[in-house]
C-alpha cells in the first residue's frame, strides 16, 4: 500500500505552476501558427487542457490540441498501475510541419515519452517535438529530457509521485508516496 | 339411345325439380328445387313454380350433390396424346360427375416448372372441368434435384408427386417434405419399394402362385409407407398416400394419424371393389400398380374407408392404348381408366355399409380438404357446380359409356349401381340423362 | 486490464459476454488507428503468427493478414487444399511441424467442424478460429456485432434477422451465439430444409416467410447462397430462391421500411440480394469489411499483446 510521505504541491501551488508553464511555452514561441499541444492520457491530457485554457484566457489564442493514448506503443507496462483502459488517440489536425509539445504529468523512465514520440510519427512528420511535464522525478532509462518542467523532485525507486486532479480524483495536489 | 356424352353451354333457365339436395361442404341435406340461370344458381326453394322458358329436369328419386373431385388422374398430355388428351380426359371426367381433376405430372415433358403448370390450367379454360395440376417433386421426375416447387404452387399446383416412380432417395423425400411446408401443399409419394417389387406383376399370394406370375408382395408398399410417414413425422411435414392397396398399410396409417401426423390417404375404386381373382384370365386391363390384392386386403380397405383411416376415393385414371395393353402380361403397361365407372363401382360395394351421404363425401368434401380446394357450393348466387345422381340405378358398364380415348378397363360387363345423370359446371351441362 | 478471460478464440459459444464486449470496445479503438496515415502500431512486434488455411478464402485471409501486419507481427501463410492434406499428413502432423517452429498464434480455417478445438491438444500457441466447416466463424460474427453496435449504439433488445442457408452457415451460428449472449432478439429465415430442425433451442425464432422477417427486423443479415448447393439439387433454381427468399428491390420497396442491411460477402448480386439494395445507403457492407480488420486487430491484441501487469 502507498504511504503518504509529503505533499509537494497544494491546489494553489499546482495552479501557479500551470500558469507559469503556460507563460513559458508562449514565451518560447513567437509565432503560434504551427504550435500544437498534445496531452498523453490520462493525466497528461488533463494538464494539457489546463494549459490550453490558460493560454486561451491569458493570450486569447487557441492553439492546436490533441490527445494520445500510447498503450499500443508501450514496451513496459509496469507503470500502468491504476490507469483506465485504452481509449482512442485523437489527433484531428495535420501533424506534418507542426511544432508539437507533448504534455504529461510525471516524467520518470522516459519510456512513455518514447512511445508517444513514435506514435506521433505514425500521424505524420512534425517539425519539432518538445516535452512539457508537471513533475520530473529523475531515473531516466532513455535519453529523454523535458523542455518545460513544473517542478524537479529527485526520488528513490521505492517512492512514487502521484498527481491528483479534480476531474479524476476529486482533489487537486501532488503527493510523494512510498510503497 | 345415344349414350355418348355431349356437353352444351347453358342458355337461359334450368329447373331441377323434385330432387333432394346434399351439399357435403355445407352439410345441407334437404328436398328442394334449384333454378339455374346462365350457369349460376338463381334460386333454391321448396317447389319453384315452372315457367315456359325454363328447361325442366325432373329429379325425382335423385340426389343433387357437389361436383366430384379426383386427386389422381393421368391425362397424358403433353407427350402421350395417343392415349388421352386434356379434352378427352375432361370428357371422361365430366361424364363421371367430376368437375375438378388433379392431373399427375408424369407426362412428356414432366410438369416440373411453373410455365407447364400454367399451360395445363390455360388448356382447361375452355373445358367443362377445372384442372388442378400436381407438380413433380424432382426435375424430370428423375429423383435427383428438387423441382421449382414454390413457383409451381404459385402458378396453381395443388400438390407435388413423382407418381409412378417411388422416391427411393429418402433424404430427398425429407427435403421435399420440409421445403413444401412453406407452400402448404401435401407431398404424394408412390409408395412401392422398387427392390421388393422386383418386377412382380401381380399381388404375391395364392393367386399368383397358381397363375405363375411373379409376385409383388404387400410389404413393398407397407415398408415404404412406414418410411414415408416416419420422415413426415420427423420433419412435421404434410403427406398424402396414393392408391393404398394393403391391409398392413392401414395399421401404420392409423398409428401415425393417432399420433397427430398430418397424413391423408386415398384408395382407388379398383382396389376397393376388386380382388386378384379378376386376373384369372390374365386380363391385362387389370394389371395395375400397386397390384389388386386378395380378398383379405379388399375387405380391410372397405372397413378402413368406413372408419376414416382412408380419407377418400381417387381413381388413378390411367389410359393406355390398345397397343400398350395387347401385349403379354409382362410387357403390358400398368393402369386402368376409371373416371366414368368410379361412382357406380364404389357405390355398389359400399351402399350396404355406408349412408349415401357418406359415400358422396368420399368424392367431394374429403378430397377437397386434402388440397385446400374451395369449390362452388350449392347456394344462391354461386356458380352451379353440381351433379344429379340416381343412387339406385343399376347399369351394366360397357364400351359405350367410355368417353376416354382409351378403353383399358376390366369393369366392362360388370354391374354397377348408382349413376351420375347430369353434371353442371362452368356454365356447361352434360347431356347424358337416360329418359 | 487488456486481457480476455479466454486463452483462445474458438467460437462465440465458448467466450463470455464480457470478453465479447471487450473485443468490440477495443475494436472501435483500432478503427481510429485505421484512419491514420500510418496505420500501424508496434504492439505485436516479435510475435509469430501462422495463418493456416485448409480451405479457400481470399477475404478472411487478407483481413487477418492486414490485421496482423498492422500490429507489426511476423506473418507466415500456409495454404493447403483439404484433399492434399488428406493424401498424406494428418492434421496432427501438419500442426506439430508448426509447433516446433514456435509460433505464438495459429489462425486456422478448416472445412471440418471442431478442428480448431482439436488443435488445442497438439500445440501450445494461441488459437484463433477463422472458420471451421459449418460450425463457427467467430471473427465474422464479432465484426457483424461491432457493425450493428456502430449503427445503433447498442445490441440489447435489437431485432436481428438472418436470412439464407442457415443450416450450412457458420456465420449464422456464431452470430446467434454472440447476439443472444448480448441480449439481442434473433430470428432466422430460409427454405425450411435449410434451417436446423431444433434451432429454436438456441433461444431464437424462425420463420419461412421473408416478408414477415423484414417487417419484424431492425437489421437484416443476408447470407450468401452457395451455388454449389444448387448442383446438389436442394435449391431448385436461382429464380425460385430469389422469388421466395431474395432481398430484392421490389420486396423492400413494398415494405417501405428503414432496414439496415448486412452481408458477410461475397455477394451473389441478383440472387440473394439485389445490387440496388447492396449499394444503397441502408447497407453497411463496406463498414463490415473495415470493422473486420479492426476487430481482428482487437482479438490479436487482446490475446497476444504483452499486457501482463508486472509487479
Amino acid at each position: 500500500m502507498n504511504k503518504l510521505k509529503a505533499t509537494l504541491l497544494t491546489k494553489t501551488g499546482l495552479n501557479r505552476v500551470l500558469i507559469r508553464l503556460s507563460h513559458e511555452i508562449m514565451e518560447k514561441h513567437a509565432s503560434i501558427e504551427n504550435l500544437a499541444l498534445v496531452g498523453i492520457r490520462t493525466r497528461g491530457e488533463i494538464i494539457a487542457k489546463r494549459i490550453f485554457k490558460n493560454i486561451d484566457s491569458l493570450y486569447n489564442e487557441k492553439i492546436y490540441f490533441g490527445t494520445l493514448d500510447v498503450t499500443f506503443y508501450r514496451d513496459d507496462f509496469s507503470s500502468n498501475l491504476g490507469s483506465p483502459k485504452v481509449g482512442p488517440s485523437d489527433i484531428t489536425f495535420d501533424v506534418n510541419n507542426k511544432h508539437i509539445i507533448l504534455v504529461d504529468d510525471v516524467l520518470y523512465t522516459g519510456r512513455t515519452i518514447r512511445a508517444a514520440i513514435e506514435e506521433i510519427f505514425s500521424f505524420g512528420r512534425p517539425a519539432s517535438i518538445k516535452l512539457c511535464v508537471l513533475v520530473d522525478r529523475g531515473h531516466r532509462e532513455l535519453p529523454i529530457r523535458a523542455d518545460f518542467i513544473g517542478k524537479n523532485y529527485p526520488t528513490s525507486i521505492n517512492e512514487h509521485i502521484h498527481v491528483y486532479v479534480q476531474e479524476i480524483d476529486k482533489k487537486e495536489r501532488v503527493d510523494l508516496l512510498t510503497y | 339411345m345415344n349414350l355418348k356424352a355431349n356437353y352444351n353451354k347453358i342458355n337461359g333457365y334450368i329447373l331441377l325439380k323434385n330432387g333432394k339436395i346434399y351439399d357435403s361442404f355445407l352439410s345441407l341435406n334437404k328436398a328442394a328445387d334449384i333454378l339455374i340461370k346462365d350457369g349460376i344458381i338463381y334460386k333454391i326453394k321448396n317447389k319453384i313454380s315452372e315457367k315456359s322458358n325454363y328447361k325442366i329436369i325432373d329429379c325425382k328419386d335423385n340426389i343433387i350433390t357437389n361436383g366430384f373431385i379426383d386427386l389422381h388422374s393421368h391425362f397424358r398430355e403433353p407427350g402421350f396424346e395417343s392415349k388421352e388428351t386434356i379434352e378427352t380426359g375432361s370428357n371422361a371426367a365430366f361424364y363421371g360427375g367430376y368437375t375438378r381433376i388433379c392431373t399427375m405430372p408424369n407426362t412428356d415433358p414432366v410438369i416440373d416448372t411453373p410455365e407447364l403448370v400454367t399451360h395445363l390450367i390455360n388448356r382447361s379454360k375452355s373445358l367443362p372441368i377445372y384442372i388442378h395440376p400436381i407438380g413433380a417433386i424432382t426435375k424430370g421426375q428423375k429423383g435427383k434435384e428438387l423441382a421449382e416447387i414454390g413457383g409451381m404452387v404459385e402458378s396453381g399446383a395443388v400438390a407435388i408427386s413423382d407418381d409412378g416412380i417411388p422416391l427411393n432417395n429418402s433424404y430427398l423425400l425429407r427435403v421435399a417434405l420440409e421445403y413444401s411446408k412453406k407452400f402448404n401443399i401435401p407431398v404424394i409419394n408412390h409408395a412401392e419399394d422398387s427392390f421388393l417389387v422386383n418386377e412382380g406383376l401381380m399381388h404375391e399370394g395364392k393367386k399368383s402362385l397358381k397363375l405363375g406370375l411373379s409376385g409383388n408382395p404387400d410389404i413393398s408398399e407397407t415398408t415404404m409407407i412406414f418410411r414415408d410417414l416416419s420422415i413426415a413425422e420427423y420433419v412435421k411435414g404434410r403427406i398424402h398416400i396414393p392408391h393404398v392397396s394393403s391391409y398392413k398399410s392401414l395399421k401404420i396409417i392409423d398409428q401415425f394419424k393417432k399420433s397427430g401426423l398430418n397424413v391423408t390417404a386415398e384408395v382407388t375404386p379398383h382396389h376397393l371393389c376388386l380382388t386378384d381373382e379378376i386376373l384369372n384370365e390374365f386380363n391385362t386391363d387389370a394389371k395395375v400398380a400397386p397390384p389388386i390384392r386378395s380378398k383379405k386386403h379388399k375387405d380391410a380397405l372397405i372397413k378402413a374407408i368406413q372408419t376414416g383411416i382412408l380419407d377418400c376415393i381417387a381413381t388413378d385414371h390411367a389410359p393406355h392404348s390398345i397397343e400398350d395393353k395387347e401385349k403379354d402380361f409382362k410387357n403390358s403397361s400398368c393402369g386402368m381408366i376409371g373416371l366414368e365407372s368410379a361412382f357406380g363401382l364404389v357405390n355398389k360395394n359400399l351402399s350396404d355399409k355406408m349412408k349415401i351421404e357418406s359415400i358422396i363425401d368420399l368424392f367431394t368434401v374429403k378430397p377437397a380438404k386434402i388440397i385446400n380446394l374451395n369449390p362452388h357450393l350449392i347456394k344462391e348466387g354461386s356458380l352451379a357446380e353440381l351433379n344429379v345422381i340416381n343412387p339406385n340405378y343399376k347399369w351394366i358398364f360397357n364400351e359405350n359409356y367410355i368417353q376416354s380415348k382409351s378403353k383399358n378397363t376390366p369393369i366392362i360387363g360388370k354391374e354397377l349401381m348408382g349413376k351420375v345423370l347430369i353434371t353442371i359446371n362452368k356454365g356447361y351441362i352434360s347431356n347424358c340423362k337416360i329418359s | 486490464m487488456h486481457k480476455l478471460e479466454t486463452k483462445h478464440l474458438l467460437g462465440l459459444e465458448f467466450i463470455s459476454k464480457k470478453d465479447i464486449e471487450k473485443i468490440i470496445d477495443v475494436g472501435f479503438i483500432f478503427r481510429e488507428v485505421l484512419e491514420r496515415p500510418i496505420k500501424k502500431v508496434p504492439t505485436l512486434q516479435g510475435k509469430n503468427i501462422l495463418n493456416l488455411f485448409f480451405e479457400n478464402s481470399t477475404r478472411t485471409k487478407i483481413s487477418f493478414e492486414l490485421a496482423e501486419k498492422r500490429l507489426s507481427a511476423d506473418v507466415t501463410n500456409f495454404s493447403s487444399s483439404f484433399s492434399s492434406v488428406q493424401k498424406g499428413e494428418s492434421l496432427k502432423d501438419t500442426v506439430q511441424n508448426i509447433q516446433s517452429m514456435k509460433m505464438d498464434c495459429v489462425v486456422m480455417r478448416h472445412p471440418v467442424p471442431g478442428s480448431c478445438i482439436q488443435l488445442q491438444n497438439y500445440v501450445d500457441s494461441v488459437i484463433i478460429n477463422a472458420g471451421d466447416g459449418t460450425h463457427e466463424h467467430p471473427t465474422q460474427a464479432l465484426l457483424d456485432i461491432m457493425s450493428i453496435k456502430e449503427k445503433f449504439g447498442k445490441i440489447k433488445n435489437l431485432k436481428i434477422g438472418i436470412v439464407g442457408d442457415i443450416l450450412h452457415s457458420r456465420v449464422a451460428l456464431s452470430n446467434i451465439f454472440g447476439l443472444v449472449k448480448l441480449g439481442a432478439k434473433v430470428k432466422v429465415c430460409g427454405p425450411p430444409h435449410l434451417i436446423q430442425r431444433d434451432i429454436e433451442m438456441l433461444n431464437i425464432e424462425k420463420t419461412y416467410n421473408v416478408d414477415e422477417l423484414i417487417e419484424w427486423a431492425d437489421v437484416l443479415n443476408v447470407l450468401r447462397i452457395q451455388k454449389e448447393r444448387m448442383g446438389v439439387g436442394i435449391i431448385p433454381s436461382i429464380r425460385e430462391y430469389r422469388k421466395f427468399f431474395g432481398i430484392t428491390n421490389e420486396r423492400l420497396l413494398n415494405h417501405n421500411k428503414e432496414l439496415v442491411i448486412m452481408h458477410p460477402g461475397p455477394m451473389n448480386r441478383g440472387v440473394e440480394i439485389d445490387s440496388e439494395i447492396a449499394d444503397s445507403s441502408q447497407a453497411i457492407i463496406l463498414d463490415q469489411v473495415l470493422n473486420g480488420v479492426a476487430v481482428r486487430m482487437s482479438v490479436l491484441y487482446l490475446l497476444l499483446g504483452n499486457n501482463e501487469l508486472e509487479s
